[in-house]
């Protein structure tokens, strides 16, 4: 067996169970004869790659209710990813001056115009996942929020399953914007131009 | 039968070779005349077979070995629709040039 042929074959293996024997032997058997049809084999499995990815990823239920609560598990995965890449990307080597800072903007945050002390430790009474960093934000006597802040590996993890998650669904909200959305927008473009051309 | 939600260039030109064709077609074949990449062919197919329009079976041909080849063919409704489907894209296209002339004229 060649390498495309296992490829094709593993392909199949990702699709949904009742689909895997059929398109298994249909694609081998489009590789097999690809070649007297001036195909190239790796182009067969191109197409079966294209096709399992986008059954994965690209088709799915389409119902308003679906497309809503899509749009807001994105939205809500996208703040999180963001919130963890640009307020707490400290593994990264990319992160605000140092930790103490990015602690004083996580707190900045959900408390906008608030000055935010710092010093360590603190009780705390919210506390705040940046990526790589366990933020804990404590009330002070004069109204003040103070930070201190520690290093931790359930953050780590936290922040970049939400950045897996935020990327995956940020994939899907692609394919509906480009499948529900585009087609919206090019027909709207369209009447537009009619319009135009039928004005005196 | 259901409709095709959006009517695009890729989806028209597997349309015009399953109506050209007077049988049914080998998916190797459409992607040869449709001159499209066979990642595009394939999940067009799927689509238009999961919305009705098209049928799919294995060959029956005994003599050959191994693994069997499917042809696609349209169903009674699914021919009548992708004529009109061409149609409309066709008349539309026109439309749209026409149209984008006059804009820049």
């Amino acid at each position: 067996m060649t390498l495309l042929q296992r490829w094709v074959q593993s392909v199949a293996r990702s699709l949904p169970k009742d689909q895997q024997e059929r398109y298994a032997e249909q694609w081998l058997a489009d590789l097999r004869d690809a070649p007297s049809q001036g195909i190239s084999g790796r182009q067969i499995a191109r197409g079966a790659t294209a096709f399992a990815l986008r059954s994965r990823f690209l088709d799915f239920p389409t119902s308003a209710l679906h497309a809503f609560v899509m749009t807001l598990c994105v939205a809500g995965a996208l703040v999180v990813a963001a919130y963890a890449l640009f307020i707490g990307s400290y593994p990264f080597g990319n992160s605000l001056p140092d930790d103490a800072t990015a602690c004083q903007v996580a707190a900045q945050v959900p408390n906008p115009g608030v000055v935010v002390d710092q010093t360590t430790p603190a009780t705390a009474e919210r506390t705040w996942i940046p990526l790589g960093l366990i933020c804990s934000v404590d009330i002070h006597k004069n109204g003040h929020p103070v930070v201190s802040y520690h290093q931790s590996w359930q953050a780590t993890i936290t922040a970049f399953v939400s950045l897996l998650i935020a990327a995956g669904l940020s994939i899907r909200f692609a394919a509906a914007a480009r499948y529900r959305l585009f087609p919206v927008v090019l027909q709207l473009r369209r009447e537009v131009i009619r319009e135009r051309a039928h004005k005196p | 039968m259901d409709a095709l939600r959006r009517l695009t260039e890729p989806t028209v030109a597997v349309l015009r070779v399953l109506v050209s064709r007077e049988g049914p077609a080998w998916g190797l074949a459409i992607i040869r005349e449709s001159g499209l990449a066979a990642g595009t062919v394939y999940p067009l197919l799927d689509r238009l077979e999961r919305l009705g329009w098209v049928t799919s079976r294995w060959e029956d041909n005994a003599s050959r070995s191994g693994p069997r080849r499917r042809f696609y063919e349209f169903t009674g409704e699914g021919a009548i629709a992708a004529t009109r489907a061409i149609a409309t894209f066709d008349s539309r296209r026109r439309r749209t040039v026409v149209g984008a002339a006059v804009v820049q004229s």
